[in-house]
Order: C-alpha cells, then sequence, then structure tokens
C-alpha cells in the first residue's frame, strides 16, 4: 500500500504540500524572525527584502512572521473543527445506523438535511452572531457544520459494514451492538472517515478564512489568512504582494489537503483507480 | 440438550417456517437437507436470536432447559458463542479484514470473560494447530485476506470452538469450498463432535454432506418437515415423494447409464403455497387432500409427513 500511494502523484504531491504547512505551523509555536504584533510605522508597506522576507504591511508588522502565524491559526481551526465534527457525527451516524428506519434515525438524518440545506459558511455566520465573534466560536461553528457531513457518510458506510457476513458472525459469536460497532463497524470504515477530514480539512481552513475576512473570525492581533487580506484591500494598488500572499497561502492550504484527500480515496480504496 | 419445539417463523403473516421440531443430544449430529428457501437457514437463526428483521418466531427452543425464545437480546448474548457456536458458508467474508486471524479467535475468550488476552491469544494458537493450521505460531499474525477459502474455513471452526460450546450450528460450512477442501472439512468436524462431545446441528441442501456427518437427517421443503430418521435409512429407503425425487436426481454410483430424474417445476415462493403440503403441485402422488391440509405424521422405518407415503410408484 504504501508503495502504491509513494506512486500516486496527487498524493505525494499533496502530503508534502500539507506536511510543509504542518511544519511551519509547529515552527510559528516556537519561532517567528519578528514579533508579529510589534507595529513599526517607520517601516510600512515595504517590499520584499532580507530583514522582512515578504514585506511588511501597513502597521509595519512582518508580513512573513503574520502568515505562519496564520498557518498555525488555520491548522488549529482544522484539527479542532474537524475533530469535533468527527466525533459527534461519527457516533451519531452509527447510531443511526443501528437503528435503520427507527425514529431516532430519522430523527437525526433529517435534521442533518436541515443543515445542509443552508451553506456552510452562512450556518457559520449565524452560530457567529450567538455566540459572538473570536477564534474559538469560530472554531465552534465551523465544527458544528462538520457533524453532519461525518453523520451522513458514517451511516451509509456503517450500513454497508454491517451487512457483511462477519458482522452476522460476530453476533453468533455473542457480541453486543455496541461492541460490534466499536471492534468491526469503525475499524472498517476509517478509510472512508480519514478520506473525508482531509477534505473537511479543507474546507474548514477556507471558511475560517472566510470568517475572518469578514471580522467575525480570528480577532486581532491574533493573525489570520483571510483577515490579512481583508486588511490589504484598502492597500491593492500601493502593495499588491501583501494581498499576494496570504491568498497563495490559502490556495496552497486547501489545494494540499484536498490532493492529499484525493490521492488517500485512490490509495485506501483501490477500485476507485479502475473505474 | 437441545429440543426444538412447534417453531414457526413468520414474515408479515407468511409462513417462512411451519412447524418444525427436532432434538440434538450432546454428541450427536442432525442434518437439516433442504433446497434454498426451504426454511433451514432460517431455523438456525432462530435457534440464534438472530432472525432478520421483521421475522417473529414462537413456539420453544429449549436449550439446557431455558426457552431461548424467551430470553432478551442481552441474556443471549451470553448463549452466543459460549455455549451455542455457529460457522457459516461462505469463509472468504465471514472474518473481519482489518484483524488479524490470532486475535479473532482469541476475542472470543475474552468476551465471554473465560481468559485474559494473554492466555487467549495462547489458546488461539492452540486452537489453530487443532483445527489444522499449518505454522499456528505464524499464522496468528496473518489477516484473513492472506488465507485460502479452506483456511479461513478452519479459522472460522476455531473461533466457534473456542468457547467449548455444546452445540455447533454448521451452516452450509462446506458449500463454498471445492471438493477435496471440502472432504477435510467434513473430516474434521467430525472429528472435533466426537471428540468434544458437541451437539452439532448440520445445514446442508446436500445429501452426500449430510450422508457423511449426520446420524440421523431431517428433511425440509417450504419451511414444512418432509420426512425424518435415521440418515442411511432414509436414504436407503425414503418414503416421502420429495425425499425420493431428491434421491433420484443425485447421481451416484448405480446411475451410469441412466438419467438423472429431475424434479418436475420449481420452488414456488411462499406466498403461493398449499395450505396443505408444500411440496403439492410438484408432487406424483399429489391429491386434493395434500391441497387442503397439513398432512400427518405417518411413522414406519423412517417418519415421514404425507398421505400418501411409501415406495417409489
Amino acid at each position: 500500500m504504501i508503495h502504491r500511494a509513494l506512486r500516486h502523484p496527487s498524493f505525494v504531491v499533496g502530503l508534502a504540500i500539507t506536511l510543509m504547512v504542518l511544519l511551519i505551523a509547529i515552527l510559528a509555536v516556537f519561532w517567528t524572525p519578528h514579533d508579529p504584533t510589534a507595529i513599526r510605522i517607520s517601516a510600512r508597506l515595504r517590499p520584499p527584502s532580507a530583514t522582512n522576507w515578504l514585506g511588511t504591511d501597513q502597521f509595519g508588522r512582518d508580513v512573513f512572521s503574520m502568515l505562519i502565524l496564520g498557518a498555525r491559526n488555520a491548522l488549529l481551526v482544522g484539527i479542532v473543527a474537524v475533530g469535533i465534527g468527527l466525533s459527534i457525527g461519527v457516533a451519531l451516524g452509527m447510531v443511526a445506523a443501528t437503528g435503520e428506519g427507527s425514529l431516532l434515525d430519522e430523527g437525526i438524518m433529517r435534521v442533518c438535511d436541515f443543515t445542509f440545506a443552508f451553506p456552510a459558511v452562512l450556518t457559520a455566520i449565524l452560530i457567529l452572531t450567538f455566540l459572538g465573534p473570536g477564534l474559538v466560536n469560530a472554531i465552534i461553528a465551523i465544527g458544528i457544520f462538520n457533524i453532519p457531513v461525518f453523520a451522513r457518510i458514517a451511516r451509509g458506510a456503517a450500513l454497508q459494514v454491517m451487512a457483511r457476513d462477519y458482522i452476522r458472525a460476530a453476533r453468533a459469536a455473542g457480541r453486543s451492538t455496541p461492541g460490534i460497532l466499536a471492534r468491526h463497524v469503525l475499524p472498517n470504515i476509517t478509510g472512508i472517515l480519514i478520506v473525508q477530514a482531509s477534505v473537511q480539512f479543507a474546507l474548514a481552513i477556507l471558511a475560517e478564512a472566510g470568517l475572518s475576512y469578514l471580522g467575525i473570525g480570528t480577532q486581532p492581533p491574533n493573525p489570520s489568512w483571510g483577515r490579512m487580506l481583508n486588511d490589504s484591500q484598502t492597500f491593492l494598488a500601493q502593495a499588491p504582494t501583501l494581498a499576494l500572499f496570504p491568498g497563495a497561502a490559502i490556495a496552497l492550504a486547501v489545494l494540499g489537503f484536498n490532493m492529499l484527500g484525493d490521492g488517500l480515496r485512490d490509495v485506501l480504496d483501490p477500485k476507485s483507480l479502475e473505474r | 440438550m437441545l429440543s426444538v419445539e412447534h417453531l414457526r417463523i413468520t414474515f408479515r403473516d407468511l409462513p417462512i417456517l411451519r412447524d418444525l421440531s427436532f432434538s440434538i443430544d450432546r454428541g450427536e449430529a442432525l442434518g437439516l437437507v433442504g433446497e434454498s428457501g426451504s426454511g433451514k437457514s432460517m431455523a438456525a437463526l432462530a435457534i440464534m436470536g438472530l432472525l432478520p428483521k421483521g421475522m417473529k418466531a414462537s413456539g420453544r427452543v429449549m436449550f439446557e432447559g431455558e426457552n431461548l425464545l424467551a430470553l432478551d437480546d442481552a441474556r443471549l448474548c451470553t448463549y452466543r458463542g459460549r455455549h451455542i457456536g455457529m460457522i457459516f458458508q461462505e469463509p472468504m467474508t465471514a472474518l473481519n479484514p482489518v484483524h488479524r486471524i490470532g486475535q479473532q479467535v482469541a476475542e472470543t475468550l475474552v468476551l465471554h470473560g473465560l481468559m485474559n488476552q494473554s492466555e487467549a491469544l495462547r489458546e488461539a494458537e492452540r486452537l489453530l494447530e487443532r483445527v489444522g493450521i499449518d505454522e499456528p505460531h505464524r499464522r496468528m499474525h496473518s489477516y484473513p485476506h492472506e488465507l485460502s477459502g479452506g483456511q479461513r474455513q478452519r479459522v472460522m471452526i476455531a473461533m466457534a470452538m473456542a468457547c467449548k460450546p455444546g452445540l455447533l450450528i454448521a451452516d452450509e460450512p462446506t458449500s463454498a469450498l471445492d471438493v477435496t477442501v471440502q472432504s477435510e472439512i467434513l473430516d474434521l468436524l467430525q472429528d472435533l463432535r466426537l471428540q468434544e462431545g458437541m451437539g452439532t446441528l448440520f445445514i446442508s441442501h446436500d445429501l452426500a454432506v449430510i450422508a457423511k456427518v449426520a446420524r440421523h437427517t431431517l428433511v425440509l421443503y417450504g419451511g414444512a418437515a418432509m420426512e425424518t430418521g435415521d440418515t442411511l435409512a432414509l436414504l436407503r429407503e425414503p418414503r416421502h415423494p420429495y425425499t425420493q425425487g431428491l434421491l433420484a436426481a443425485l447421481p451416484h454410483g448405480r446411475t451410469r447409464g441412466t438419467r438423472l430424474q429431475p424434479i418436475p417445476g420449481f420452488v414456488p415462493p411462499a406466498h403461493q403455497l398449499a395450505p396443505g403440503c408444500p411440496f403439492y403441485g410438484r408432487c406424483p402422488r399429489g391429491d386434493s387432500e395434500c391441497r387442503m391440509r397439513p398432512p400427518p405424521l405417518t411413522l414406519a422405518h423412517t417418519h415421514a409427513w404425507c398421505f400418501h407415503p411409501g415406495r417409489r410408484a
């Protein structure tokens, strides 16, 4: 499987980009070239140079430092929001699957349909107007709209697995329904969940950037790619690179996770290659 | 040990199994023979309390003095795997692809609280050796896809046997295997039954397989019992027209040069069966009485549920 993975171009490129973003984000926890919040009006809107690798913004803050700290925030949103969606969504989905056709199943799935009816970012904005703006609340909002995605996928995949003979055999061996879910169903649907998680991760990063762009995500002085993009608009004529870098960062991260998800799907399920 | 009394299974008022009674003692084997749709697998699932949704069982399934049909699922879980083991037809799909063989065999022992993890793994290795897996120590770490069909069925048997159940239900355990492997597995099951003193309910569509493993046989058709008795007597001198038809359709040593006789027609769907004998319509001796009333049990060297039992006309 590792061999197949390493020969899959989209997997390799996706993994490389993802690892790079991850390493940069980890690096940002310990070290940034400059203090990303230090304001130096004298050095505002500088082009890229040896001291400020990607230049400075309208307050003279180092763009590179802000960018890598933004990577940290973006990944934090991705990890926690997808984590929320994954844990609650998968649990709901598997519970729904065991009671297929029951009132509980119908209830869970109709609530999921209901949330699907609204665009994700609109839902997040709605949630944030209740919770108030901020990084933590943005994470919660993005996490909430991840729940139905995973609930649906987990339910479908679990139903498929539960029709298999080894589930019947496990029942005949005396396993209870919760035992079967944990021991036999979950391990057999992790592949699908991992693939979806990497796609959702990309969407979460995009959503956080969008919310921050609107000013209800990450709050200043904590840097965020979305808000950097928003701030740069005013100075588009004077300092076009100011918009370029955070935009490229968002595009690269999203592309990386999407390619990784694509690659993982092919690697974990070789049948999709033959199609 | 196991006594099934007037077991009926219905699916939305449609009879799947009409009225089935049989018993199995410790160390004894009963063969349940029938075509697809005869209700034989459903009978097995009813004993395990694992009928598909929508199917209802009535009657009694007495196992060591307890009526299994009256137990709730939590209580049944303490019987399944522990006191009643079951093996299935499809060894290729009946093992979980993501867990190692050894772990899957050991799991049942831990589940029923008989052993801790490390004891269970040691016991699993012993069991694998017992069911004839080569290099059990190495195989413990294999995944199901690395094993052949015959080996997987051996692993299934090891899993079903792990807790030394009093009763083993084997639902077409050899139908998916090729003939040489089939006879090895039958020998193994026979061997285990005699050594461990398990009762065995052996389900098959294949009379030749049943003849090899079961002292007594019960023939099912359309959800109703047709004929039961000593396997040899039943094969030599069947009294029920259905059993006779079944045997005439089988190739054996003496049929060289003669044509095999198929039973005319097809198994009708459950809702088209006559209220009387389900074999009515395909039976050469069937008359209006057969159609209307369930046939009585006629006793002789084999017992047949038939209005017109006897030698082949």
